[in-house]
């Protein structure tokens, strides 16, 4: 910095940055704090200490432990927003509320985990302000030369990654994808701030009207989540026993042809080229050994088997392998999730 | 009553490659697809249509060639086409892409609902459905499978982690559509060939929307620093455990993986 | 640069095949073998095919077509060819030897009383020439056709009527005047499934295409009005030349969906094998077959897509009431018989690798290659056997000499 800019400052006639801060939006599931919001916390922590700023949690709930617990994990403040009408989660209430304070309070970084929520409510804010938002993040980090966040994220199902910044403007507004930072070790010891602001949303027009479980998918083509029976099971029991954990986990079952032969399961729900074609997100395999006319049907963003047989195929293919007696760990599981 | 929905034409991720030195995708020779969800979009829009008696306009920005991506639109029953390009619309910038449809969307005239898929599998943003929302000023109504509308209103069912809500809005609304109750019809050979015999695609360029240069880059709130490869060999993690760590671990692997969206 | 000879299809037909291939992969591939095993297409697929208008492909949209010509009517094969035979057969037999022949001699009012149904898909064609005894010799065919009054009576048998145990509507080849054979003698009538005396005999069991049906239909006093006589009294003969010179050669276009899907299949087994672990793909003996059979299937493609623009030329002009030259006529026949025996050999050679590869898991039930092995063959038998062909070639190549 020159001399001349340097009596700028001290003459105030450079008026200093004004947005400082990160903010984290924090997201609950039955009244706890979610893994991703901690996930988020964590790097905005990271990013904080570079910036030598402060982080600060957001979160709409009136419980005082969550709001401590938020400090422990590495949050300098936190605000528990208060908005009406009160009640029910409304995306349109959140939005409008975080909107509004961003305005007020001017964060020069607001983050968001990369959830179905989150991920929207991030939009709704970023356009509000006429910001840029990076969504889907797998890292964040600062350009200190320019003091600008540093956004990367994966395109075209990961085979490019691209680093994007918004230049100009604040608050930079981004949303982590879930498990790609660490969870912060929680710190008893830490210290910080808690307040409550209460917020007027203004005008909200959509209404939370009614809530249901949604059912799970039978359609097996369809389904994000399947956990695929093979012959390995052993017995029809057993593969009531994969029906049950399916039923736990929101998954769709499937089944292979061998296993659909052997009289395990339904014709209707066999995988693989002589039956149906599957593109989940995640697909678990319980005793599947991969054959060619097995795997050849799955196309799964993660694969995971379990089976007895370190040398099955599906062992070559999957992303993570647990060998040992599938009917048995599924039983396990069972329990374990209830 | 009218509905508008947003398309986007895209390159299968499975079909594109990157150059590993120049670190840019080749695209050549690879035909532009409606994205996938999107088609889910136009059906939730036609069975509107049929019901309501209403008319479905189909909006997309993107380069020329996308005409062919909204040609699919025409044949699968939308009664109007419409593709924003414009060889000055260079940047990846999902903040413009959804100005410049609500820009379009108000230079179409009145409307009671805009549809859009709920993210577009080439950049995976899930952004543009909901900022066309902000920059139009209408209530979103995110990630639904099911669309009533009656009595100047629209109810849908969002559907979150296995949890719905039932959410009523008052019209114009926004949409974004998840898979679900609507599969996408499949268009006949009647309709392919009246779609490009028959009808057309508008296009419009920057002046149709009224905007210079100069307001497009001050639109543009996000800039690409650098692209890069990073190589995720896909190799199998072997766990050998008793089934109760098993178990746990799979548990929690589970767990996690489901928190991606 | 002028590229000469670089063709390719409209985006309208880029787009329909895009279509087809996803109605195919999505409502036919997972019920192939099922079609296969039970020896029938399930109505609820015709019905399917039907509603989205894929039964009236090539016919122009005022018979009730979709005015895709007969190039769109090729990719559509080539897709259905390429998850089932026994479709595409279904559909091939309906719209190419049924449709085609309707829309080019067909009256005004013929065409509206059945082309228009059948091209909806309302109805299913089936085309009946061959006899026990007149195969590949179509001129020496014995089912009588006698007038009388307003009507004419049929009296015969026809055997391997593909489609003849689904039908409603059946192109059928009797002699009007058996003094003049196959010249002027022949005449080719509407018949309706519901004509008394017509009835439907055995449906054959078959090696492969299991899923079209095969059958025997035999007329007995059988009554067809006079107005149902398509084209002239003793015209058959072009109506069936015509007819199959241009079916043979789209049929084609079945046999290399084929071709295409083994080529595919076996691009996916090495590269499964290459990831559980056994790298075949660096063996010659692998990338061989590979090669050989993409050799194949290119310059199939280009002789299918090459031979069927001209019978779509072929064809519009006849259907526009326009003559054709003798010697356009002589070279198509000779390109499309080029084209079916050269790409059903394709398809058999493409089929015969793919077992080699795949070995075992090939050749039992169930991953599709030992049903395309066996569905495979009959494009070296129907329309005219690949002998046939090849003395068609041969003849005009002599006669004609080489273009």
């Amino acid at each position: 910095m020159g001399f001349e800019e340097l009596l700028a400052i001290y003459e105030g006639k450079l008026v200093k940055e004004e947005h400082r801060n990160i903010w984290v939006s924090i997201e609950l599931k039955r009244g706890e704090i979610t893994d991703p919001s901690l996930e988020v916390l964590g790097k905005a922590r990271q990013l904080a200490d570079m910036l030598g700023t402060r982080v600060e949690a957001l979160v709409f709930s009136s419980k005082r432990e969550v709001a401590e617990k938020l400090v422990r994990y590495g949050s300098d403040n936190v605000y528990i927003v208060k908005t009406f009408p009160q009640g029910k989660f409304n995306l349109e209430t959140y939005a409008k509320s975080l909107t509004k304070l961003a305005k007020e309070r001017k964060p020069e970084i607001f983050l968001f985990p990369h959830t179905y929520t989150g991920s929207a409510i991030a939009a709704l804010v970023a356009a509000n302000l006429e910001t840029g938002l990076v969504t889907n993040c797998v890292d964040l980090s600062i350009d200190t030369s320019e003091r600008v966040l540093l956004q990367t994220k994966p395109i075209y199902n990961g085979k490019l990654n691209v680093v994007i910044y918004t230049p100009e403007r604040k608050p930079q507004i981004a949303t982590l994808k879930p498990g790609s930072a660490a969870k912060p070790f929680e710190d008893e010891l830490r210290s910080g701030g808690i307040s409550t602001i209460e917020v007027d949303p203004g005008e909200i027009k959509t209404k939370v009207i009614g809530e249901e479980k949604v059912k799970i998918k039978r359609d097996i083509e369809e389904a994000e989540i399947v956990f695929w029976g093979g012959t390995g099971l052993g017995s029809k029991e057993n593969f009531d026993v994969l029906r049950r954990l399916a039923e736990k986990f929101g998954a769709t079952v499937a089944a292979t042809r061998e296993a659909v032969e052997m009289g395990l399961a339904e014709e209707d729900i066999t995988v693989g080229l002589t039956g149906k074609r599957i593109k989940p997100r995640v697909c678990l395999a319980f005793g599947v050994k991969g054959s060619y006319e097995n795997l050849a049907a799955v196309k799964a963003k993660h694969l995971i088997a379990v089976n007895e047989d370190e040398e099955d195929p599906i062992f070559k293919i999957a992303d993570l392998g647990v060998i040992g007696n599938p009917s048995k760990i599924a039983e396990l599981m069972v329990k374990k999730s209830s | 009553m009218g509905i508008v929905v947003c398309v986007k034409a895209v390159y299968d991720p499975e079909e594109v490659r990157v150059h590993k030195r120049t670190m840019t995708l080749l695209i050549e020779g690879l035909h532009l697809k409606l994205n996938p969800l999107d088609k889910y979009a136009v059906e939730a829009a036609l069975k509107l249509k049929e019901k309501w008696k209403t008319s479905v306009t189909a909006l997309s920005i993107g380069p020329e060639e996308a005409e062919d991506v909204l040609r699919r639109t025409l044949a699968m029953g939308v009664n109007k086409a419409y593709l924003v390009t414009d060889e000055s619309i260079k940047d990846h910038d999902p903040f413009l892409t959804a100005y410049l449809l609500s820009k379009a969307i108000k230079k179409l005239g009145d409307f009671d609902l805009v549809v859009c898929g709920e993210k577009s599998i080439d950049w995976e943003n899930r952004q543009v459905g909901p900022q066309i929302a902000a920059f139009l000023q209408i209530p979103l109504l995110h990630r639904v499978d099911n669309i009533e509308l009656g009595n100047g209103k629209v109810r849908v069912r969002e559907v979150f982690d296995g949890e719905a809500l039932w959410v009523e809005s008052p019209l114009p609304a926004a949409i974004t559509i998840i898979k679900g109750g609507n599969k996408p019809r499949f268009p006949s050979p009647w309709n392919i060939s009246k779609a490009y015999r028959k009808m057309r695609v508008e296009k419009w360029g920057l002046k149709d929307l009224g905007l210079s240069r100069e307001e497009l880059k001050a639109k543009t709130v996000t800039k690409v620093r650098r692209q890069f490869i990073f190589e995720r060999k896909r190799e199998t993690k072997l766990m050998v455990e008793e089934a109760e760590a098993a178990s746990d671990k799979l548990i929690s692997h589970l767990n996690k993986l489901l928190e991606e969206i | 640069m002028i590229l000469v000879f670089e063709f390719s299809l409209s985006k309208e037909l880029e787009f329909f095949r895009e279509v087809v291939r996803e109605f195919a992969e999505e409502e036919i591939a997972p019920i192939a073998d099922r079609i296969d095993l039970e020896e029938r297409v399930p109505m609820n697929l015709v019905k399917k095919m039907c509603e989205m208008g894929l039964m009236g492909v090539p016919v122009p949209e005022k018979y009730g077509g979709a005015g895709l010509g007969e190039m769109g009517y090729a990719v559509l094969l080539e897709e259905l060819g390429r998850v089932s035979n026994s479709i595409a057969t279904t559909v091939g037999a309906h719209t190419g030897l049924v449709l085609n022949p309707l829309w080019i001699f067909g009256t005004e009012e013929q065409k509206e009383k059945y082309l228009v149904p059948l091209a909806r898909g309302e109805k299913i064609g089936a085309f009946a020439l061959t006899e026990p005894n007149a195969g590949s010799d179509a001129a020496s065919i014995q089912t009588r056709a006698v007038k009388e009054g307003d009507s004419y009576v049929l009296n015969g048998t026809k055997i391997f009527t593909t489609n003849g145990g689904i039908a409603d509507v059946i192109l059928v080849f009797a002699v009007t005047d058996p003094a003049l054979g196959a010249r002027g003698g022949v005449t080719c009538f509407i018949v309706e499934k519901g004509f008394p005396g017509f009835k439907v005999g055995v449906e054959e069991r078959k090696l492969g295409i299991r899923g079209s049906s095969t059958a025997e239909l035999t007329f007995s006093n059988c009554m067809v009005p006079k107005e149902n006589v398509l084209g002239q009294v003793g015209y058959g003969f072009i109506v069936a030349l015509t007819t199959l010179d241009g079916g043979r050669g789209t049929l084609s276009a079945g046999a290399l969906g084929g071709a295409q899907s083994i080529l595919e299949e076996m691009v996916k087994f090495v590269k499964f094998r290459d990831a559980t672990g056994n790298k075949i793909s660096d063996r010659q003996m692998v990338q061989w077959l590979i090669a050989d059979t993409a050799m194949e299937v290119e310059a199939a493609r280009y002789m299918v897509y090459h031979t069927v623009s001209l019978i779509e030329k072929y064809y519009t002009t006849l259907a526009s009431g326009k003559r054709v030259s003798r010697v356009f006529r002589e070279k198509l026949s000779r390109k499309t018989a080029i084209a079916k025996a050269y790409v059903s050999e394709v398809a058999s050679r493409a089929v015969e690798r793919g077992l080699q590869l795949f070995g075992a898991t090939g050749y039992i039930e169930g991953l599709g290659i030992e049903r395309a092995y066996r569905d495979s063959i009959i494009g070296e038998i129907y329309e005219g056997t690949n002998e046939i062909q090849r003395w068609i070639i041969a003849r005009d190549i002599l006669e004609r000499g080489l273009d």
